[in-house]
């Protein structure tokens, strides 16, 4: 039960996470300066699944579990969107300005679907949680 | 241990016994699900149910039979194993989590869970009753 909770735990802070990686990446959508120079890079998270049990006997007694952490979180490296604006400070000497490779949209769908995802595990510890008072419950009448 | 709870509480507390720790089990899988619902490559599993209250029963003994005396013993297990949870369609990105179906699992454990758990106190409380009936 304590594992559950341990792996809950995790699904709760991946989520946490990819959320403000999305959020960062929907406010810099139009960054076109950073201190590191260029424009924004877009943030994506590299999520991998560990086996949640360490010992080999636990292993084998519970191979189902599997706890979600965050590797890594990568920046973009494609080509920046180019847009035609002369009288942009950041413009190159062409006129054109870099901005970053962000689609809002998709940003957005990726965002409600990991706020969904915290839910679900919201969800999934709450019901852990009742059936260990179920448990307890049992010992407490008699 | 559990031959002394069988004549103690009978038959039936011992079968809601087992039928708390697989329903355990199912959920442990689940959880792991809807954790990695968004962790690519992440492929669903299951816990495998058939003949599992048969056996906790003693009705039926287990497929693995044993042809080494140094061989793990596998019956001393209750027998659950996890498979493959082929639900879920596989993503784009080799995850195959269908999250509404892992979910109504997840509803589906809990109330079985505590439909065991409550006949068990229900069990319980008729042997109390039963005891203070002299008193």
């Amino acid at each position: 039960m304590f594992d559950v909770i341990d792996v809950l735990a995790s699904g709760l802070s991946a989520a946490r996470t990819r959320v403000n990686v999305l959020a960062a990446n929907i406010a810099n959508a139009e960054t076109t300066r950073t201190p590191e120079g260029g424009p924004y890079k877009r943030r994506d998270v590299v999520q991998v699944a560990t086996s949640a049990t360490s010992s080999f006997s636990s292993t084998l007694d519970k191979m189902s579990l599997y706890r979600p952490s965050i590797q890594a979180v990568i920046a973009d490296q494609s080509e920046p969107r180019k847009l035609y604006q002369p009288g942009h400070p950041d413009a190159d000497e062409d006129g054109f300005v870099a901005y970053p490779n962000i689609n809002i949209v998709s940003t957005m769908t990726d965002l409600m679907s990991a706020s969904r995802l915290y839910q679900a595990n919201v969800t999934a510890l709450e019901s852990a949680r009742r059936m260990e008072q179920e448990a307890i419950r049992i010992s407490m009448r008699f | 241990m559990d031959n002394f709870v069988d004549r103690l509480l009978g038959k039936s507390v011992t079968g809601l016994t087992k039928v708390l720790d697989l329903q355990l089990k199912r959920h442990e899988a689940i959880v792991s699900n809807i954790a990695n619902a968004e962790t690519p490559q992440y492929r669903a599993v299951e816990v495998s149910f058939a003949g599992e209250l048969e056996r906790a029963y003693g009705k039926s003994s287990s497929p693995v039979k044993k042809t080494n005396p140094k061989h793990m013993d596998l019956a001393e297990n209750d027998g659950s194993h996890l498979v493959p949870d082929l639900s879920g369609a596989t993503r784009a990105d080799g995850n195959n989590v269908d999250i509404d179906i892992q979910m109504a699992k997840l509803a589906d454990t809990n109330v079985k869970y505590t439909i065991a758990a409550n006949l068990i106190r229900r069990k319980m409380q008729s042997i109390r009753d039963a005891l203070m009936q002299g008193i």
